[in-house]
């Protein structure tokens, strides 16, 4: 599910930015420091939205760099058990196919994809195929968590498309 | 209430879903409860062969399961100065039906929310190593060369776990569940075409239990709302408070009941004319005159009324006359019932009515009736005169203003209905005044019957009274047919 999301993040600047863009350059570091990382506890952050401020730079005593806590509005990434989302596969084995969310890689196991759908491991690529539906690398799915591991900067999540309204999106 | 059949699924529901979920003690309470609408907490009690207290403890958990629904009300036992809270335990099988409904949905959500878990949660093992992994962690064993996962130990190929215990069991839970509630989800299909009635739980009490209660503690206390204090919040009592309207059955209608059984009896088992006259002469069997002389005697009681009290000021010649009346008035309508059902059946009527004329004692009590029973019967009613003579030995004989009086019966009678148990004195007064006025004109007429004049009545010749023991051949020829047939009534009475 995604979310807008006031978050803080610090950023040290070597002293040979400090000058006049400055504040363009702090712009830049934090976009490129945040975005596309993962906490365990936002989720993905897909993107800042805006600055809403940069703080005073304190220049730290030893080194010369100066800390600017700065607080942003990013767009968040989290996925839940329960949500049904849209996918794209990237793998698929006789265990199962793995699907991607956005950052998010869910693994959907041959147990919870419907019976009709048998592996043909002859096939190339290989694919999960029922009479009238196939599932192989770069097929649009949707499908349901049903289960997520959330660790400190990665989130994993298994899915489902044991269901109805879930599978091979035209 | 629901048909038979009907009752029969419920119970049948009732005992499946207590035998498949509860112990021993919870089935028997359920198995009596199906079998009673309503039990009392001491009756149930006596039957589990439990203290009250086992019991209540033991329907608590039935009334928070649902199955079972509690009345409280608070009672006040014969002789006992606090009131006690009783219990009455019925099952509400429309709350039953939805409470066991609800729990096999629940049921079947949880064993099918767990099945898909534990799909989730099988996840894999490594052959080798024997070590096993969950779904979620596969991102990390996944190799994407071989397309297959792989221990980190032991780089062995993992295989899908299957022989984990808790999918075990799990494989068939839902179709073994299935398979066990077969009845409860049979017996459930059924009722769902039922239409069950609303059961109110507070007037079955009031007409069952609270009934047989006050029959068994013999003659009931006039309304039982006192009985029972501040019982339920919200649940008005008002079984004290009755309104009871004057046509309502009250003291004066339940002796007329009486009277009329009692006049129904007597019309049954009145001896046939042929036994009571002789069919040749036409003159009274010795069985005939002793049934005429018990009317007689019967008519001449008068009967206690309500009336009396109102009455009883008029004074005690008048209120006796007045019993007399009311009593009389009471059998017009009182017969009536029997009248119709005589007009159905004339050849009863006809026959009661010759052996009315036979037995030639037309007491007061039937007589007026002839009035009611239409033209048909005009023919059979006796005249004035004729009656006159045949009571002329009876108790009191009878006045013109008396005799008028039954022709006038029918437009009093309307009034007489009109305020039927009125316990009003007006309409009695009113009736009872021309009654009061015979009784002054008619005075001398109104003679006892002293010992003196029952061997020595006075017998009408040709109009003129006679003493019975002057009465000579010459006499008897001088008679009209009316007054000589009761000179022989007399005479017969004298001389047995």
């Amino acid at each position: 599910m995604f979310f807008i999301k006031e978050l803080t993040h610090t950023i040290l600047l070597h002293p040979s930015y400090f000058g006049p863009r400055m504040l363009q350059f702090l712009e830049s570091k934090l976009y490129s420091d945040v975005e596309g990382t993962c906490s365990g506890q936002f989720g993905y952050i897909i993107a800042v939205v805006s600055m809403s401020d940069i703080g005073n730079g304190i220049v730290l005593p030893g080194s010369g760099q100066a800390e600017f806590v700065a607080r942003y509005r990013a767009i968040v990434f989290k996925p839940f058990k329960g949500e049904v989302v849209d996918g794209v596969v990237n793998n698929v084995t006789k265990m199962g196919f793995f699907a991607e969310v956005g950052p998010l890689t869910v693994f959907v196991s041959h147990q919870l994809i419907h019976p009709d759908m048998k592996f043909d491991p002859n096939s190339n690529p290989p694919s999960f195929a029922s009479e009238d539906q196939i599932i192989e690398k770069n097929t649009k799915v949707r499908l349901k968590i049903v289960g997520t591991r959330v660790d400190a900067t990665e989130i994993f999540a298994i899915g489902t498309i044991k269901e109805d309204h879930l599978g091979v999106i035209e | 209430m629901a048909t038979k059949e009907d009752q029969e699924t419920l119970r049948l529901l009732v005992q499946y879903v207590s035998r498949a979920f509860y112990e021993p003690k919870f089935t028997i309470i359920m198995d009596q409860l199906a079998r009673n609408p309503v039990l009392k907490d001491d009756d149930l009690a006596g039957r589990l062969g439990l203290q009250l207290k086992e019991l209540t403890k033991l329907a608590t958990v039935l009334d928070k399961a649902g199955l079972v629904k509690t009345h409280r009300q608070n009672e006040l036992k014969e002789g006992a100065q606090r009131s006690v809270g009783r219990q009455y335990y019925y099952i509400d099988y429309q709350h039953f039906c939805n409470v066991v409904k609800w729990r096999v949905a629940e049921m079947r959500r949880i064993i099918d929310t767990g099945l898909r878990n534990e799909l989730d949660s099988k996840g894999y093992v490594c052959p080798q190593c024997g070590k096993s992994f969950s779904t979620l962690e596969v991102d990390r064993l996944i190799d994407y060369n071989l397309g297959a996962f792989i221990c980190d130990i032991c780089r062995a190929e993992l295989i899908d776990n299957e022989s984990a215990d808790a999918a075990k069991g799990n494989q068939d839970r839902m179709q073994r569940f299935n398979f066990q509630m077969r009845f409860i989800r049979e017996g459930l299909r059924k009722t769902e075409e039922m239409v069950l009635p609303a059961f109110d739980v507070v007037t079955w009490i009031k007409q069952h239990i609270q009934e047989s209660a006050q029959q068994r503690s013999g003659e009931a206390t006039t309304g039982d709302g006192l009985k029972i204090a501040g019982s339920t919040p919200g649940q008005h009592k008002d079984d004290g408070i009755a309104i009871e309207m004057a046509t309502d059955k009250d003291e004066a209608t339940r002796r007329r009941e009486r009277q009329e059984a009692a006049e129904a009896k007597r019309q049954q088992n009145q001896l046939p004319s042929w036994h009571l006259k002789s069919t040749i002469s036409g003159d009274l069997t010795a069985l005939g005159i002793a049934e005429s002389a018990r009317n007689a005697e019967a008519a001449a009681v008068p009967t206690p009324s309500s009336n009396e009290d109102i009455l009883r000021s008029l004074g005690a010649k008048s209120m006796q006359k007045n019993a007399e009346q009311s009593f009389l008035e009471v059998k017009q309508e009182d017969v009536k019932p029997v009248i119709s059902q005589r007009q159905r059946d004339n050849d009863f009527y006809d026959q009661y009515y010759a052996s009315l004329a036979a037995s030639s004692q037309p007491t007061p009590i039937l007589e007026p009736s002839g009035s009611d029973f239409g033209e048909e019967d005009e023919d059979v009613k006796p005249s004035i005169e004729y009656l006159n003579s045949l009571n002329e030995y009876r108790k009191r004989s009878r006045s013109t203003e008396d005799v008028g009086f039954p022709s006038s019966n029918s437009g009093k009678k309307v009034v007489k209905l009109g305020y039927d148990n009125n316990p009003g004195p007006g309409p009695i007064i009113a009736s009872a005044t021309p009654m009061l006025e015979a009784l002054v004109k008619g005075q001398p007429l109104d003679v006892d019957v002293s010992p003196l004049q029952a061997q020595d009545p006075i017998v009408y010749v040709n109009g003129e009274p006679i003493q019975f023991s002057t009465i000579t051949e010459d006499h008897q020829e001088l008679m009209t047919p009316e007054e000589y047939t009761s000179y022989f009534e007399v005479y017969q009475k004298l001389n047995p």
